[in-house]
This record gives structure tokens, C-alpha cells and sequence, in this order.
């Protein structure tokens, strides 16, 4: 129904075109170019049908009007010649127009399909690294259970391998850990909206990790200018990226003996957006599209969530974050966030 | 039982620790010491392997995988039995392992009476296995018989 509503637009637009054209054409003794011109933009935009059809509009129109003598059906063997060319040209034209718009709708088709089969293939990598991820909690927390069960059923009760129920407990909260994770990364809800500063949000994380930095020898920098502006958003949120990037850069310079392990936080305001630079001089990353992804890990211990919720809050701020190489080693993790226009709240 | 004479030794590879842990008391409450080891490189340059009667391993590992694990150590100790538990169900990864000699091959979450059992099984094939190459030892009797 709707395919022939169309269909039928695009032959009304062949007729209102050569409608257009034939008192231009009339006007300026141009015929050629001016038909030419109309069969050019039907088949564009209605298609090789309605292209046709201003072809054959065309060439009774400059048949009966343009050629001399005029109002008479037969011609001289010249103007027969003018008339094939002239034909041959629109056909050329609407062949070819309707030929590129085959070959893009085609392109459009396969990049569909394209996308979707790609969706499917992450959605299961996805599904994988769930299953993964809450299957090695629970995996303990089985064996954990059925070691307690053993100790408790000799006789007497072996009490003092409680801890077993401990570790039960433990694991439970672990698994409950990659479901919040889980539900942190698809949460729909948009964050907390107040004027935040981010100048205090880094002396804190500093203060929270200058204890880890110390025992692992990493000097922390902060590069703070004093007239930062505010930006609009969860303070929480912010808190946990940039705890989670500075986190990350600390762990890739555990196994860094050759260079000076330093850690730099900085931030600027650039083109209307604070932006945020945690730098590190560690092992460096070899993938930065990869480390996006839920679950991807280069670490013993990681679950891998972190980067992609970082990913996630700051997109619902509003933000990008990426990460590139660093200059002379190591990585650069980077986040721009808008800057609070004044009187906003 | 006969075989609690000598101290049976297990080693376990995975890059979880608490799965390791978990296993780890899982096997002392059945009366099984456990070498643990968070990676296949860290199992292999030990040279420990030498010394347990069973290998347990996951597949999903940095560096060097189980399967991996599992021929590197069939080349230097082809007696020694190698159970897999793995939490990626991969048809292919199982039929592969257990043509290439795997003892067992489960799945994660394993049930404990399970686990114990087919390690238990394990161990007695082993001896079952010196005992054949090294007439001195006792027979001590087992069967190879669990999930195959």
C-alpha cells in the first residue's frame, strides 16, 4: 500500500517535472538540455519507472514542439538523428542514475545485515563473559558450601573449619558484585544533576590512593588550574571514574622497573568541555577499542566492568572518554565532560 | 582406604583465586593436598608437576591455556592425569581435550561429591598407572571409569 502511494509520487513527479521544463524549455529554445535535465532528476528521485516515463513524455513533447517544422509528425532524416540522440541520452542518464541508487539501497541492505549479525555476535560474546564471570563465584561458593557440609557431618562436627561458611557468604557477595556491576552498565536511569566541581573530587581520590602510591613508589601529580569550571553531574559517578582510571594506571606500573613510575591527573577546559587526563607510565595498552568492552580484562583479579561503566557515566553526562598511547610510554585515558553554562543548576 | 598411605598431591591451575581456594579445602576436607597455581606458566616453571598425581586446570587462562597446558604436560608427564573444569561450555574444546587425553572434563559450577570423585578416580588411575611402569609399587586396585 504504502510501496504503491510510492510509486504513484514518483510518476506525478515525472509529469510535474516535465511540466516545469516544457515552458523553460519553450522560453529559452533549449530543449535538450532542459529535458535532459528533468529525466536527470526524476529517476533520481522517483526512480527508473517514473524516469521512463519523462523519457517518453519528453520525446513526444520535443517531437511535437521542438522540431522543425513544427506541429508536424514527419521530419527530415536530420532531425530523426537529433531525436534518437537526444533519446539515447535520457535513457543513458536515467540507466545510470537508477543504477547508483540500486547499488546504495544494495549497500544499505548488506550494512544492515551487517550490523545485525554483528549485534548478535556481541550480544553472545556478552552472554559468554556473564556466564563466566557469575559462574566462578558460584563455582566456589558450591565447593565452599560442600566443604562445610563434609566438615559439619563428621562425628563429632568439625567446627573449626567453619570459615568454609565464610567463604560461602564471601563468594555470594562476589557474585552479587558482577550482577550490580551488570546493573550499573544498563541502567536506564539518567545520573544525579548538580553542579559539580572536579577540582575536590581529585584531591580526594589522591588522598584515598596516596597510601597504595607510597608502598608502590608511584608519584601522584595533580595539574589543576585554579579557575576550572563546574560541570553538571553525579558526583558519586565522577568519584568512581576517577577512582577506576586511577586505579587501572596504578596496576599497569606494578611490573614498571625501568622508568619512574609516575601517575598524572590533569585537567583544562577545552572548547566549552572540562577535560580530564589520567596518565600513567605502565605497560600501555594495546587494543583501545577493546578495553571498552564489558569483561575485558588484562588483569588477574579484574572483572573487567570497570572501563565500560566509566564509559557509560560519562556518556550519560554528555561525555566521551577514550584512551591513547602515552607520549613517550605508558597510557593516557581521557574524559571531556561540558562545562556548566553560568546560571544553570 | 589403601591409597591414604602416600600423601596424594593434586595441582590446581586457574587464574581465579577463589575458585582456587574453594577447590583447595574443598580437596583437604576428602584428605587431598593441593599445589595451587594462578597460571599455566607459573604451574610449568615450578616443575612441581612432577611431583602430584593429578592436574586440574581451567581453559580460559591469560597466557598460556589449558589445552595448552594440558600437551605441554603430556609431552614431560604422559601419566599424569589432566581434568578440566571450565565454565565455557565449548563442545569442540571437550571433544579436543579428551581425544588428547584428558581425564575428565566439567563444568563449571562443579558439584563437589563430583569434583572429589573424579579426582579421587583420577589419583587411583594414576597409581594404577606407576604401578604398571614400577612393579615394585602395590596395586592398588581403581578403575578409569568416571565421565568418559
Amino acid at each position: 500500500m504504502l510501496e504503491n502511494l510510492g510509486r504513484l509520487k514518483g510518476y506525478l513527479l515525472a509529469v510535474l517535472v516535465c511540466a516545469i521544463a516544457l515552458p523553460i524549455a519553450w522560453e529559452l529554445d533549449a530543449p535538450s538540455s532542459c529535458f535532459l535535465l528533468a529525466t536527470m532528476v526524476t529517476s533520481l528521485y522517483g526512480g527508473r519507472g517514473p524516469g521512463y516515463l519523462t523519457v517518453v513524455v519528453s520525446s513526444i513533447l520535443f517531437d511535437l514542439l521542438f522540431l522543425l517544422p513544427r506541429f508536424q509528425l514527419l521530419h527530415s532524416h536530420e532531425s530523426y538523428l537529433r531525436l534518437a540522440i537526444f533519446i539515447a541520452a535520457m535513457i543513458l542518464a536515467t540507466e545510470l542514475i537508477a543504477a547508483k541508487r540500486r547499488s546504495e539501497e544494495s549497500l544499505r541492505r548488506t550494512q544492515t545485515k551487517l550490523s545485525q549479525a554483528m549485534q548478535v555476535a556481541a550480544l553472545s560474546e556478552f552472554s559468554a563473559s556473564v556466564i563466566h564471570e557469575i559462574s566462578q563465584p558460584l563455582s566456589a561458593m558450591v565447593a565452599n558450601g560442600q566443604t562445610c557440609v563434609r566438615w559439619l557431618s563428621t562425628n563429632p562436627p568439625n567446627i573449626e573449619n567453619a570459615p568454609a561458611a565464610e567463604r560461602v557468604v564471601r563468594d555470594g557477595r562476589d557474585a552479587r558484585g558482577v550482577i550490580q556491576g551488570l546493573r550499573a552498565l544498563f541502567r536506564r536511569s539518567p545520573p544525579q544533576k548538580v553542579l559539580v566541581d572536579l577540582g575536590p573530587i581529585v584531591n580526594e581520590i589522591v588522598s584515598l590512593i596516596r597510601g597504595r602510591a607510597e608502598s608502590e613508589k608511584i608519584a601522584v601529580e595533580v595539574q589543576l588550574p585554579r579557575d576550572l569550571p563546574g560541570i553538571i553531574g553525579d558526583r558519586l559517578q565522577l568519584q568512581q571514574v576517577l577512582m577506576n582510571l586511577s586505579l587501572n594506571a596504578m596496576d599497569s606500573m606494578r611490573t614498571v622497573t625501568d622508568r619512574p613510575k609516575t601517575l598524572v591527573i590533569s585537567m583544562r577546559e577545552q572548547d566549552g568541555m572540562v577535560l580530564t587526563e589520567v596518565r600513567d607510565q605502565g605497560i600501555g595498552i594495546s587494543d583501545f577499542e577493546k578495553v571498552f568492552d564489558a569483561f575485558f580484562t588484562t588483569k588477574e583479579d579484574g572483572m573487567g566492568m570497570g572501563l565500560s561503566i566509566c564509559k557509560s557515566i560519562i556518556e550519560a553526562h554528555e561525555g566521551r572518554l577514550w584512551g591513547s598511547p602515552g607520549p613517550v610510554a605508558g597510557t593516557v585515558f581521557s574524559f571531556a565532560i561540558p562545562r556548566a553554562i553560568e546560571g544553570e543548576q | 582406604m589403601a591409597d591414604n598411605q602416600q600423601p596424594r598431591i593434586v595441582a590446581i591451575v586457574d587464574d581465579d583465586a577463589r575458585v582456587r581456594e574453594s577447590l583447595k579445602h574443598l580437596l583437604y576436607s576428602a584428605g587431598i593436598e593441593t599445589r595451587l597455581f594462578r597460571s599455566a606458566e607459573e604451574a610449568l616453571q615450578t616443575g612441581e608437576l612432577g611431583s602430584v598425581c593429578c592436574l586440574i586446570t581451567d581453559i580460559r587462562m591469560p597466557g598460556i591455556d589449558g589445552c595448552e597446558l594440558q600437551r605441554r604436560v603430556a609431552a614431560t608427564l604422559p601419566a599424569l592425569p589432566v581434568i578440566f573444569v571450565t565454565a565455557h561450555p565449548d563442545d569442540e574444546i571437550r571433544g579436543h581435550a579428551l581425544t588428547q587425553g584428558a581425564f575428565a572434563f566439567l563444568y563449571k559450577p562443579v558439584d563437589g561429591e563430583e569434583f572429589l570423585s573424579t579426582v579421587d578416580a583420577a589419583v587411583k588411575w594414576r597409581r594404577e598407572r606407576a604401578s604398571v611402569n614400577c612393579p615394585t609399587n602395590r596395586n592398588q586396585g581403581g578403575s578409569r571409569d568416571v565421565d568418559r
